[in-house]
């Protein structure tokens, strides 16, 4: 292109970008009381009720993404956001299912940004396991064209905070904090075909037509989060 | 930026360098130095009694290539030569699975993806239910708790051969699975067996008309050694009782007891502390949901001294009104 339309082009761009990503800083102030204090070296003892719990307030936590920036949960309940998580192995063949065979799962964060839900993704690899580290996340984001945060937890506590045994494996938690959907993305637990029925966007089309969620625990299926040994 | 790992071993590479499909020796080469550095890795955890010796080491077993991308080898065995119009036979699936590398069972784990098999047979015959030889458990970091099959395995499929006199006929079966280490990779194969019919069977056929060998004939038996049984066959009474929050398995003169839930019991609120424990007795918490009954559904493996470990099949539930 010309010289005189990239010097336009290039700042618009530029500026949507910083603008899209604006939109979904973490601002505002700090949240007061939603969910148990954030824990960073949640035991292995499922027993404290500290842990992830459908129906309860999903525990709060602060984690760093891809591009250095960090985020905490609880600020997200304070501006009244529903969250959805969304734990993720760029290896793992379920992963790709959703990623790279097909785009299912950024189409499913598509149709939730237009209703207002905040996305974040989440690796609780440990360094040196399958689909862990910093390059190779910055990578994956790209390529799958994730247009969202992902944030990195290698010493895998916020994983063993809500449990998460899976990926992918998926959290939905309403405005108020509470953990209204865990589990599967899909009834199709195979790395092959995408199941009929998805599970999250099931929830977030049943909550906020302000109804329960139906299916607010399913099993989840995927790969192991490589926690570390 | 903190968090940007400072080691950056063979296994961080390796999924790039799948993605930039480089020469098959290349990917090779790192899927040896990727087992060489995870061989001690995979058998950790693994509690229940051991699967029967891995196929024996050659310098095909060692050498990658014949592995492919699924990371072990199917094909299917017949226990005869030949069927006869009519006749009841048992056709194996049988994997040879990539040493250091695990597949599913089809009961309660908490990730992977069972073997599936999508067995297609000729006019006339018809299939039963698969067979599962049980399991050994794969407890990885997390709590994560699953069931898995190591070395080799086969899977039994009962037939009946179609009642028409005919010549050869041809078994098929299409199978999916997922082979994991340190990784998970999805594995698929067509398999298929031609068997001939006629009056007389014979011993068990190594598949594809070639003639029946000692390989087949172990394979099966191995299979059927870990076959549960029914309850009923165990030489002690075996008392399980099962109420919403707990179920309680005993086995006098057990010295250890591995419970493996089946695709229809009942969650375990803990399977990595409760269903394996040294002594005659397994406690296992459940998670029942409010208003269902529990059910306590899978298979039941069972040590004593002096004999080979002993597998039952359970199906406990409380009785009606209780």
């Amino acid at each position: 292109m010309s010289f005189s339309r990239s010097r336009i082009l290039v700042p618009l761009v530029v500026a949507f970008v910083l603008g899209g990503c604006a939109a979904r800083e973490s601002t505002g102030d700090q949240a007061t009381g939603a969910g148990p204090p954030a824990a960073r070296n949640a035991g292995a003892s499922d027993t404290t009720g500290r842990f992830a719990e459908v129906g309860k307030p999903a525990p709060d936590f602060t984690l760093t993404d891809t591009e250095g920036k960090t985020h905490r949960l609880g600020d997200y309940t304070a501006q009244g956001k529903v969250v959805v998580l969304e734990w993720f192995n760029p290896d793992c063949p379920f992963v790709q299912k959703q990623h790279k065979k097909t785009h299912n799962m950024i189409e499913t964060e598509a149709m939730a940004a237009k209703m207002g839900v905040v996305w974040l993704a989440v690796n609780s690899n440990a360094p040196g396991k399958q689909g862990s580290g910093l390059e190779r996340n910055r990578e994956a984001k790209a390529e799958y064209a994730m247009d969202y945060p992902l944030l990195m937890d290698p010493d895998g506590a916020v994983g063993r905070l809500y449990r998460a045994k899976t990926t992918p494996e998926m959290y939905v938690i309403d405005a108020e904090g509470n953990l209204i959907y865990q589990g599967a993305i899909d009834n199709n637990p195979s790395p092959f075909e995408l199941g009929t029925v998805n599970y999250v966007k099931q929830a977030l089309n049943e909550h906020a037509a302000g109804k329960p969620v139906s299916e607010a625990e399913t099993k989840s299926y995927g790969c192991s989060v490589k926690y570390p040994s | 930026m903190t968090g940007r790992s400072s080691v950056d071993p063979p296994e961080a590479r390796f999924p790039r360098l799948l993605k930039a499909r480089p020469g098959f020796g290349a990917r090779v080469s790192i899927l040896i130095l990727v087992l060489a550095a995870c061989a001690s890795c995979a058998r950790k955890g693994t509690d229940s009694s051991p699967a029967p010796a891995p196929a024996p080491a050659t310098s095909e077993a060692s050498a990658d290539t014949s592995w492919g991308p699924g990371h072990a080898r199917a094909r299917l065995i017949a226990d005869r030569a030949a069927a006869a119009p009519g006749e009841s036979l048992v056709v194996g699936v049988s994997f040879d699975i990539q040493p250091g590398w695990h597949l599913y069972w089809n009961g309660a784990n908490h990730t992977g993806y069972p073997i599936h098999v999508d067995p297609e047979l000729p006019a006339g015959w018809s299939a039963g239910e698969l067979l599962w030889p049980a399991p050994e458990r794969h407890v990885s970091p997390g709590n994560i708790l699953d069931h898995v099959y190591t070395g080799r395995v086969t899977l039994l499929l009962p037939v009946r051969a179609g009642a028409a006199e005919a010549g050869p006929a041809t078994l098929r079966a299409r199978l999916r699975w997922l082979a994991c280490h340190q990784v998970c990779l999805p594995g698929s194969a067509e398999v298929a067996l031609t068997l001939p019919v006629r009056a007389e069977a014979g011993a068990p056929d190594g598949g594809d008309g070639a003639p029946p060998g000692p390989d087949a004939a172990a394979r099966f038996a191995e299979a059927r050694a870990r076959l549960p049984r029914p309850l009923a066959e165990s030489p002690v009474p075996v008392s399980v009782s099962v109420e919403a929050a707990a179920a309680e398995i005993h086995v006098p003169g057990a010295t250890r007891l591995v419970f493996f839930p089946g695709p229809g019991c009942t969650t375990l609120t803990n399977p990595i502390r409760d269903a394996a424990a040294d002594g005659d007795r397994l406690r296992l918490s459940l998670s029942t949901e409010p208003g269902a009954s529990p059910v306590v559904s899978g298979v039941l493996e069972v040590r004593r001294p002096g004999s080979p470990p002993a597998f039952y099949t359970l199906g406990i539930s409380p009785p009606a009104g209780s």
